[in-house]
């Protein structure tokens, strides 16, 4: 991800300008600066083993193993919960098939379908992307997820509070607003957050 | 059938069926999400098909399509209600990945910084030989995906068909899973 070192007046001169912008621009402005949309138009090489007319995929630069694959949407989603859901279901038909070709192709026993949404999850584009990772056993991979034991209490609480948000969202059909955008430095695409403008 | 066998002792189909206590947050006519009450982190949560499917490869792409698609509503309404910084969705195809129940299973983890979840890697230097070589065989077999059974709007699903995937074949891997501790 290209950053920029920006002085405060250039970085406040900016924030007035993309107040002015209408969502489009905006969109239009994010997408500049985002590598993986150079990626997507062909501006930024990249090693591509995969292209329709929603989805892209590329090898990982910094692959967990040989064959590992970066999904990505070709429109620009900075996170998951802006995917209209044809697009989810496509990203992830395409996810499935590359898992079984994996099996075949490169010799893999198994694969790890990941997608991070946020910095505390490991975030670190400000791109949707899903992670298709051949496995085999002892290939220094390590992903720990422990255990923690919820008390009953614990689980209605929090059951609750997820199912009363899931039917909420279901008749209001609006998306969160809560969501944190991935940051990281001062980025041009930080601005937009700053400012609060989605 | 293998298949009616190993739904039987299958947990996620007894948990589907309602015999195994569950706190259930969402179900629909093909999937179902459970929390996983010894979860990475609380209000961690299990996505599955109600069809028994050990496999993602067995799992049909209208099912994988909306099995996503709640994950995502899930994630949303987890930083919505939770307050979590960030979610993951995790999927282990096999054992090597750490798959451990042999029905198909998302999990969508609600996360905070230092909360002792690593989903990272050590980058592993591949040669640019190297990184042909796999670009090309990957490329062999991508050639044909593309072609996806649509979910027909307005309309009720049909009833899955189950993949083919041969009684040995469907064995082993639950012969697989079932050596787990």
């Amino acid at each position: 991800m290209a950053e920029q070192n920006i002085s405060q007046e250039q970085l406040k001169a900016l924030q007035e300008k993309i107040k002015q912008m209408s969502p489009e621009e905006l969109k239009e402005f994010q997408k500049k600066q985002c590598i993986f949309c150079q990626i997507v138009a062909g501006k930024v090489q990249s090693k591509k083993v995969y292209e329709d007319e929603k989805a892209i995929a590329i090898l990982d630069i910094s692959p967990a193993n040989p064959g590992h694959i970066l999904l990505l949407t070709k429109e620009h989603y900075s996170i998951m919960p802006q995917i209209p859901d044809d697009e989810v279901a496509h990203v992830f038909m395409v996810a499935k098939a590359f898992s079984n070709s994996m099996l075949r192709s490169i010799d893999a026993q198994g694969t790890n379908i990941i997608v991070a949404n946020g910095i505390a999850a490991g975030q670190r584009a400000q791109h949707f992307m899903v992670h298709v990772i051949p496995r085999k056993d002892n290939d220094g991979v390590n992903f720990v997820l422990p255990q923690k034991t919820m008390e009953q209490n614990e689980v209605e609480v929090v059951g609750n509070k997820l199912i009363a948000a899931l039917t909420g969202a279901e008749k209001a059909e609006e998306k969160p607003k809560s969501m944190p955008e991935p940051k990281k430095g001062i980025n041009l695409d930080d601005v937009s957050k700053l400012l609060g403008v989605k | 059938m293998m298949a009616d066998k190993s739904r039987e002792s299958c947990i996620v189909c007894q948990i589907a069926a309602g015999k195994i206590p569950s706190k259930k947050i969402y179900e629909d006519e093909l999937a179902i999400a459970v929390l996983d009450v010894n979860g990475a982190n609380p209000g961690h949560c299990f996505v599955m098909p109600k069809n028994h499917y050990p496999i993602i490869e067995q799992v049909p792409d209208i099912e994988i399509g909306r099995l996503f698609q709640v994950s995502n509503k899930i994630s949303s309404a987890i930083f919505e209600s939770l307050g979590a910084q960030g979610t993951n969705i995790f999927v282990a195809n096999g054992i090597p990945a750490g798959q451990t129940v042999a029905h198909f299973t998302i999990n969508v983890i609600p996360r905070k910084e230092n909360d002792g979840i690593n989903l990272q890697w050590q980058p592993k230097q591949l040669s640019e030989e190297e990184m042909s070589t796999v670009e090309l065989k990957l490329k062999e077999q991508t050639k044909s995906i593309g072609h996806f059974e649509k979910e027909e709007k307005k309309q009720r699903i049909q009833a899955p068909k189950t993949v083919a995937l041969s009684d040995e074949e469907e064995e082993y891997f639950t012969m697989q899973m079932r050596r787990l501790p």
